[in-house]
């Protein structure tokens, strides 16, 4: 069996803002080193899951490997690593890093530099990586290399002859750009001999053979039958399953310093695997964990229900699995009076709770209504410590209040100098303060300090429809600002719809309140009785509006002796009634729910 | 009127005649159409329901006739001949109970019908006419695509008088297309001045299946809006009443003694045996299936011609309810009456009081005020439930 020389490997990964063709070119070096052939040929090969393929986006870092014979004649082994560009999913970002030794850094060659080519450059520099700087689209007519990988010198500082112009879609510049990453990134160091060492930066359920590690050899060796443990969860487990991903699945005997591939150990209980943790073997093992990953802390958090109740467990399930392979949400488990049991869940951002719905609904077949997106704040009260809240449901009484602060964030936006007004615009309707403002050439960067809450849900649309798509922004959190918010309350015939109560600015109560109040009464069916529906702030009424009660409901038609069917409709009507929730004696349909749910992001 | 119990020892009969002269957009029944009716096509449909009727009636044996009910389609397409023939059929196999049978045509208004009036009676021994009226308003007539016009009711109206007939019933339709409220009084006007024994009331409704109901899909036709449906519906309600009708069943309206002794078979679950395509008989309970069954014939006329022929069983599918959809049935069949639902009777067939089974939805309903319970457990819709029918019938399905 052939050991693979460390110094025959590069293990790199592609970063880029998003769009900028990172998936791409990954798939012209699977071709260029015969990894997929015309036959498997299709666009964005690795981004696999449908969501993926039908919003354009990679949404998990991919993992292929390569052979490539360079210019030296030797064959070598180039793990590529393809990663997300949208600010949501940065985590996958930093995870792919730490399992390499050297990034692309791509860069859009019409759009050049934009906020997320600059947050990752600087998470590459931060995990001491090589970074190659790749100008992509050159083919453009738009395009403007010389401009770009200047623009790269001065903003990231990164030398403009270092730069390597390619067209990810014509091929042209990728057959060089490999030679670059043999001859640039650094081979993995490692100790062949020490008690090994893997980290494990990315995980999936499988349901065959149960959870599967992806792992990046740092010291030592992996093979099959070697028992092996799990350093920081402390399981215990054989190897039954070793592969290299080519870029599909292979099995291989055995995995040495600077491998990536992956582990499968038998593995079902979830619990039992966290991305971060390290492997050693068990005969032999290590006496220090490798660093891991820092733990992110959500930024957005919204309600989690199943349409119907009986898929609580199905929901239970399906969360843990899908946290195996994103460790970057948390959940716990909610009541709601509306909407029965659920879970509230983190997010690191608007896209990236979206995203996890919908994988949810398609890859375990859930119905989810989903409550509106809200940001983490911080309650000053009257008496006792301050504490944060995740939910409007957990804000106790404005006279136990003494303050609510909501969480700030420093943005950055990137865009041409013609659409600057309408930024300017944008963030001052949400609230913002501008902090400075830098100009490149005819690009500009300004940065405004914004609450967090104005920018969840359509802050990211609303920017790059006033910017013809121009606009980029990224943001950090800065901290806590006091501020004047309450809680807006949805009542139906006096009785609180609790999960559709918001925290927002007073200023926005009003029209929020009554967008609110029509929404559902669009969507509230007439019932016996007439409906009322309030927005209030507290005791006082904000808006108000009224369903008038049926009067009719009796189809005055002929069923001939067909009583079967009209029984039948009878039983359909109760059915659909069932799946409808009940606010003190009033039954609100989901779609009513989802209506307003969806208001937000309108 | 018959007793609220599903009877043992009466049947009424049912026979569907699936042609009419052309087919209306808003038809879902099994029809049709038959420009004029070929003698050898008559033939063919009557000799079915003939061998139908043959092969059927045994589980029905012993039974005394109470109701006869040509129905369609257009059941007075058919010669006068032929309804004798059907009807000595009928009699044949069951004798006449002791108060007599209402024997029923479904007519509608046109000359060919008119002409054949007189041997209706004498021949087949209609006593019982179900005029197809539906308006007398003609731009309403022809926007529904019916082919007669109000003159024509007029005239056939005073031949089925002037032929004798004592027991006439009307179709009025309501809530359809461009009526108006004044629209619909005039019809009540006119139906004042004819002054029938019977009227039942039709909601239009737009059927997916329909050329109406893809036209509604499309937005060319409106849904008649619920609340000034309802308007009408008071109006029709308070007119009739007025004009010495009772509102003996959620649609039906009748002057005291008229009402239809066969519809009222339906709410009472009395067994009948109906023949012909897309019948649905109610055969009567038997210890295997102790609350019937309800065969459902083929609605295409291929289909159904093809079965009897072939001496296959001509049921598609046989509904067999269970205690609990028996139970449902008896509430919602027997509070579309006037009289309600009689909590003894109930009991008889269940085995307790429908409070047993539906405590919680009595004391909801009766709390919102659309429903009455006597001190007895009997039970009766409120003029707001009637209004809400189907939501009250909801809670017991
Ligand atoms: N003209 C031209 N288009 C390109 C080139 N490379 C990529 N594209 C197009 O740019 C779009 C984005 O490409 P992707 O490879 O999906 O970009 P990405 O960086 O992986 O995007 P995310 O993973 O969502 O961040 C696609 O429509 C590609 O076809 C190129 O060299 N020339
Ligand atoms: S006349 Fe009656 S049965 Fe015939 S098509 Fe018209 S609505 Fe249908
Ligand atoms: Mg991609």
């Amino acid at each position: 069996m052939t050991r693979v020389d460390p110094e025959r490997i590069r293990n790199f990964c592609i970063v880029a803002h998003i769009d900028h063709g990172k998936s791409t070119i990954a798939d012209r070096l699977l071709e260029l080193t015969g990894m997929v052939s015309g036959r498997d040929r299709q666009d964005q090969f690795l981004d696999n899951m449908d969501l993926e393929r039908e919003r354009g986006i990679t949404i998990k870092a991919q993992t292929a490997r390569m052979r490539f014979t360079a210019a030296d004649g030797e064959i070598y082994i180039l793990n590529l690593i393809d990663t997300p560009g949208h600010v949501d999913f940065s985590y996958e970002v930093s995870r792919a890093l730490s399992a390499c030794e050297g990034a692309l850094l791509v860069v859009d060659a019409a759009q050049g530099i934009e906020a997320q080519t600059l947050a990752n450059a600087y998470l590459a520099l931060e995990s001491n990586l090589e970074i190659i700087p790749v100008v992509n689209k050159i083919d453009l007519p738009s395009a403007d290399p010389d401009r770009v990988a200047q623009e790269i010198e001065d903003v990231v500082g990164l030398d403009a002859s270092d730069v390597i112009p390619v067209s990810a879609k014509s091929g042209q510049g990728v057959a060089e750009l490999l030679q670059v990453i043999v001859d640039r990134i650094s081979p993995p160091v490692g100790e062949p001999e020490a008690p090994t060492r893997a980290l494990v930066f990315d995980s999936w359920f499988d349901s065959y053979v149960g959870v599967v590690m992806l792992v990046r050899i740092v010291d030592g060796q992996l093979q099959r039958r070697d028992r092996i443990r799990l350093m920081i969860s402390g399981g215990e487990h054989e190897i039954n399953q070793l592969n290299v991903i080519d870029p599909v699945p292979r099995r291989v005997e055995r995995l040495g310093v600077g491998e990536v591939g992956m582990v499968v150990a038998g593995i079902k209980t979830l619990s039992d695997v966290q991305i971060g943790d390290t492997i050693t073997v068990q005969s032999r093992p290590a006496s220090e964990a490798l660093p891991g990953f820092q733990e992110v802390k959500p930024m957005v958090f919204a309600g989690l229900y199943p349409v119907e109740a009986e898929d609580y467990e199905d929901l239970k399930a399906a969360l843990e699995k899908l946290k195996l392979n994103d460790s970057s949400f948390g959940y716990e488990p909610e009541t709601s009076a509306a909407l029965g049991f659920g879970y509230r869940c983190g997010f690191l951002g608007f896209l990236h709770g979206e995203i996890i719905q919908e994988r949810l609904e398609r890859e375990y077949g859930l119905n989810l209504i989903t409550t509106a997106p809200t940001v983490r704040y911080r309650v000053v009260p009257k008496c006792g410590e301050p504490f944060e809240i995740e939910s409007p449901a957990a804000l106790p009484d404005s006279t136990e209040i003494e303050r609510i602060e909501e969480p700030i964030i420093s943005a950055t936006v990137h865009v041409p100098s013609e659409y600057l007004g309408a930024v300017i615009r944008l963030c001052q309707d949400r609230r913002g303060v501008q902090k400075d403002l830098v100009v490149h050439g005819d690009r500009v960067q300004v940065r405004y300090e914004l609450p967090l809450n104005e920018v969840v849900t359509d802050f990211h649309d609303r920017l790059k429809s006033a910017t013809r798509g121009y606009g980029s922004f990224d943001y950090d959190l800065e901290g806590f600002r006091p501020s004047s918010l309450v809680k807006l309350d949805v009542l139906v015939n006096g009785d609180s719809v609790d999960a559709l109560s918001l925290i927002v600015h007073r200023d926005n109560a009003q029209s929020r309140g009554a967008e609110l109040a029509r929404k559902l009464k669009e969507f509230i069916p007439r019932q016996q009785f007439p409906v009322a529906i309030q927005a209030a702030i507290g005791a006082r009424i904000i808006a108000r509006t009224t369903v008038r009660a049926l009067r009719k409901n009796v189809l005055a038609k002929c069923y001939g002796g067909d009583i079967t069917r009209k029984r039948k409709l009878l039983e359909k009507q109760k059915a659909g009634k069932k799946r409808m929730k009940m606010v003190g004696s009033v039954e609100i349909p989901q779609e009513a729910f989802l209506a307003a749910l969806k208001l937000g992001d309108e | 009127m018959p007793d609220p119990q599903p009877d043992s020892d009466t049947v009424g009969v049912y026979l569907h005649v699936p042609f009419c002269r052309r087919v209306c957009p808003y038809c879902d029944f099994a029809v049709v159409a038959a420009r004029c009716l070929e003698a050898s096509e008559e033939e063919r449909y009557l000799t079915a329901l003939l061998a139908e009727l043959e092969r059927r009636a045994p589980i029905f044996a012993g039974r005394r006739l109470v109701s006869l009910y040509f129905g369609g389609g257009t059941p007075s397409l058919l010669q006068a001949e032929s309804l004798a023939r059907l009807r000595e059929a009928v009699g044949a196999l069951f004798p006449p109970a002791p108060g007599g049978v209402e024997i029923t045509l479904e007519v509608n208004p046109s000359t060919l019908e008119r002409e054949r009036l007189p041997a209706f009676r004498s021949e087949a021994g209609v006593n019982r006419l179900s005029l197809g009226v539906q308006s007398f308003d003609d731009s309403l007539l022809k926007a529904l695509g019916r082919a007669h016009r109000a003159e024509e009711s007029h005239r056939t109206w005073a031949a089925a008088r002037r032929a004798g007939f004592e027991n006439l019933s009307l179709d009025l339709i309501f809530a359809a297309l461009h009526q108006t409220p004044a629209m619909l009084a005039q019809d009540l006007d006119e139906i004042s001045a004819l002054a029938p024994e019977h009227v039942s009331t039709y909601e239009l409704t737009l059927e997916p299946q329909t050329p109406f109901g893809r036209a509604a899909e499309r937005g060319r036709i409106r849904r008649y809006p619920a609340d000034r449906a309802a308007d009408l519906l008071d109006t029709i309600q308070s007119r009739l009443t007025a004009d010495g009708f009772e509102q003996y069943e959620l649609t039906n309206f009748a002057r005291p003694g008229f009402e239809s002794v066969h519809n009222s078979r339906y709410w009472t679950r009395s067994p009948v045996l109906a023949l012909g395509t897309g019948a649905h008989s109610s055969d009567p309970p038997s210890e295997a299936r102790p609350y019937g069954a309800r065969p459902a014939n083929p609605r295409l006329l291929a289909a159904y011609l093809a079965r009897v022929e072939a001496g296959e069983p001509v049921a598609e599918a046989v509904d067999v309810p269970d205690a609990a959809q028996a139970r449902a049935e008896a509430v919602f069949l027997a509070l579309r009456r006037r009289v309600g639902l009689s909590a003894e009777a109930f009991a008889a067939e269940f085995g307790a009081a429908p409070r047993h089974y539906f405590a919680s939805a009595i004391e909801l309903l009766a709390s919102r005020g659309l429903l009455i319970e006597s001190p007895e457990g009997d039970m009766r819709l409120t003029q707001r439930g009637r209004l809400l029918a189907d939501t009250v019938f909801e809670y017991f399905a």
